[in-house]
């Protein structure tokens, strides 16, 4: 099990009963649970209680998964279904005040911007899932390039030892690599080929595993 | 799929989006790896059939709207086939029944393991106590099947 083992390997071993497998898909996929948490408000507690509950329910699902390109669409709406519900539960518990503001102006506008931030979190863990496939040379110069506020391409040369002239086409080339990596491109090719895995690669080594 | 198109044939829109997402695996709490990670511990075998919530008063929008002031019973019912557990919870306690009805016990389970049990009766009802905070499931042994729930917050 490496860093980065297509998400089909993994869930494929934590079906039969891998738990390092299950452990790396914990620590892939939690910051999407609370990416979509974070979007409900709710108590520190109520929190912890909807992740342990996603979890619960994948130790489960994951062996009834068709596809593992499925999972974190699955992840994403268990999670939000549970919010859901612990919001419900909060509702009921505190008197009702008619006059509150605080209720959604319009359920069908809160939905619509849920439904948008359950795809800007997706999008963030295809970014994660693509960005962990890349070159250790790609990642370290991505993350350098990252920092806050942005450092001058000759500090980043001095710390990389690279020349400062490499660094613009490197960062252009690596950019171009996340964009093509497998979870990227489910994520933006309308017409992904059957059985996940858009150039292939996934499909060899892990799907067809099964 | 994308309804939007993300901006990413962008480098920093592309960047910009890739420094978010890594920020939020960083942000992330260690405590709440571990329980996901020691939730693994409740993986079953096959034998074991599990109960889907087919039914949640709590997600059920019409009841909401008309009970909002009142406090009603919590209603639960889980299904797998030909076996459904029904449950309604109170401030009281937890009142099921499973059908069909057999001789059997049921138990109420929270992550870290049994909190209480109960004999089912002729018409396959049971009593438990209040249940706890956080997740919790219902393990049915009935002729000689086992049967678990979804878990759920109550």
């Amino acid at each position: 099990m490496t860093l980065a083992s297509p998400i089909a390997v993994l869930v494929a071993a934590a079906a039969e009963g891998d738990q390092r497998a299950w452990n790396e898909i914990v620590e892939r996929y939690t910051p999407l649970v609370l990416a979509v948490v974070h979007r409900h408000r709710l108590r520190p507690a109520d929190v912890a209680d909807v992740h342990q509950t996603v979890w619960l329910r994948l130790v489960e699902q994951v062996g009834r998964l068709r596809e593992a390109d499925a999972l974190p669409g699955w992840i994403a709406t268990t999670t939000r279904n549970e919010c859901l519900r612990m919001l419900r539960m909060q509702q009921r518990t505190q008197p009702y005040d008619p006059q509150s503001e605080d209720e959604p102006a319009s359920p069908d506008d809160a939905v619509a911007d849920l439904d948008e931030e359950m795809e800007a979190a997706q999008r963030r863990q295809a970014l994660r899932e693509g960005f962990r496939s890349l070159s250790e040379q790609c990642r370290t110069l991505l993350a350098k390039l990252m920092a806050d506020p942005p450092p001058s391409y000759a500090a980043v040369s001095e710390e990389l030892e690279m020349p400062v002239g490499s660094i613009g086409p490197t960062r252009i080339r690596c950019l171009d690599k996340l964009r093509k990596t497998p979870a990227v491109l489910r994520l933006v090719d309308p017409h992904p080929v059957d059985g996940g895995g858009v150039l292939g690669a996934e499909g060899r080594s892990g799907v067809g595993k099964r | 799929m994308l309804r939007d198109d993300p901006g990413w044939e962008s480098d920093e829109v592309l960047l910009r989006e890739l420094r978010a997402a890594l920020a939020e695996e960083r942000d992330v709490p260690e405590h709440l790896l571990q329980a996901a990670r020691a939730a693994y511990t409740w993986r079953t075998v096959d034998a074991e059939l599990v109960a889907l919530t087919s039914y949640d008063s709590i997600l059920d929008a019409g009841l909401v709207a008309r009970a909002r002031a009142a406090q009603t019973a919590r209603q639960l019912v889980f299904d797998a086939e030909g076996f459904s557990v029904q449950v309604e919870v109170t401030e009281a306690g937890v009142a099921g029944q499973v059908l069909p009805a057999r001789p059997g016990r049921v138990w109420l389970l929270t992550a870290t393991g049994p909190v209480e049990d109960a004999e089912l009766d002729e018409l396959g009802m049971f009593l438990l106590g209040p249940p706890p905070s956080g997740p919790v499931r219902f393990r049915c042994d009935v002729g000689g099947t086992t049967v678990m729930t979804d878990w759920v917050c109550v």
